[in-house]
């Protein structure tokens, strides 16, 4: 014969199992929300990391910066400009640039030919920095690395053993070394503190307050010594 | 075949071993998110350190007055306020000092080393010394 339970006896089952339930299922809810967040680190320090192996690379095999352009405009601002490229004089080529960031045209060779853009614009499936490779036969600017917010550029200029921006670049005869900077934004909103401002190289930063995280990074890369 | 058995359900006992066992598995998840965090911050803050001292001794390598103002910021062991005027990219030195606690710099010839406090006691990256 079935015995069942005393009321008693219910009642505190169901008060544990509740009880139980409740911490289970907020225990796999912040799980789920850990692991989400995680996830979307993870790919923003892989965009991260990869937007800097692309840099450092570009520039550590640089032969000489050819010309560079600095913001007009503060960060955050994205619209964006025509510019024209400006090297050789005679070039007709341009490209679409975010107002509040830099951008550089390095060589990697003696061949005007051999010249490569970096700069930051919008395209059709977002924004991000672009690269445009002048040594191909229809030169083209493609998206490197998605969602990169700005981009800052400084070099280190021999003869004036100082950094300078990229405006006094055309003026200095060697460049030995850059720095550059890079803000990333993840694709979604994230539960993680933001600071509301960074200084950058002296500059304030602030960022927007849209949920979204940001990731600075910066680095400094000798160009290849070897002579043109 | 007809089963003429009483069905005799479970006792207390077993109930309260079910939700037992069921407060292990939610005491399971939340170890595992603790390791998990303290692990992924390991590793963030040693990143950050190792890029910090690899930032310093790339930047000291242009200039001897990179080089003195670096030795003079990292003496100073805080953010300096004049960013602009040093030339200095002190970015993740200043990112170093915020997210590293107790954060310590030890130079001498040979080596200039970061040490701080990390989840599970003190951690310290070595780098050769500026040139």
């Amino acid at each position: 014969m079935q015995k069942g339970f005393s009321l008693v006896e219910l009642l505190i089952v169901s008060l544990l199992g509740s009880l139980l339930l409740l911490a289970a299922s907020q225990g796999l809810a912040t799980l789920a929300k850990h692991q989400k967040d995680q996830s979307e680190l993870l790919r923003l320090t892989e965009r991260s990391n990869l937007a800097e192996v692309a840099l450092k690379k570009a520039i550590y095999e640089a032969q000489n910066i050819f010309i560079a352009g600095e913001a007009t405009q503060q960060y955050p601002s994205f619209s964006q400009q025509n510019i024209l490229l400006g090297y050789p004089k005679t070039s007709e080529d341009s490209f679409n640039q975010f107002t509040s960031s830099d951008w550089m045209l390095l060589s990697q060779g003696k061949s005007v030919k051999k010249r490569y853009l970096f700069h930051l614009d919008k395209k059709t499936y977002g924004y991000g920095l672009a690269f445009k490779d002048f040594g191909k036969n229809k030169p083209r600017s493609d998206t490197l690395v998605n969602q990169v917010e700005l981009v800052r550029f400084k070099f280190f200029c021999e003869e004036a053993q100082a950094w300078i921006r990229g405006n006094q670049v055309s003026s200095c005869k060697k460049v030995t070394g850059a720095s550059f900077a890079l803000l990333l934004a993840s694709s979604q909103a994230l539960e993680k503190k933001q600071l509301a401002q960074v200084i950058l190289w002296g500059e304030k930063l602030t960022l927007p307050t849209d949920g979204i995280y940001r990731q600075l990074v910066s680095a400094t890369v000798h160009l290849m010594d070897k002579p043109l | 075949m007809l089963n003429n058995n009483f069905s005799q359900g479970f006792t207390l006992i077993e109930l309260l071993l079910s939700l037992f066992l069921t407060a292990l598995m939610v005491m399971g998840i939340t170890q595992y998110l603790l390791v998990s965090s303290r692990i992924s911050f390991t590793l963030q803050q040693e990143a950050l350190a190792a890029r910090t001292l690899e930032s310093l001794l790339i930047q000291a390598s242009f200039s001897n007055l990179g080089k003195s103002n670096i030795e003079a910021v990292l003496a100073s062991n805080a953010c300096p306020s004049n960013l602009a005027e040093l030339q200095i990219d002190f970015t993740l030195w200043c990112q170093a000092l915020d997210q590293l606690p107790q954060l310590k710099v030890n130079s001498n010839s040979n080596y200039l080393s970061l040490e701080w406090q990390a989840p599970k006691g003190k951690k310290t990256i070595r780098r050769p010394a500026f040139n």
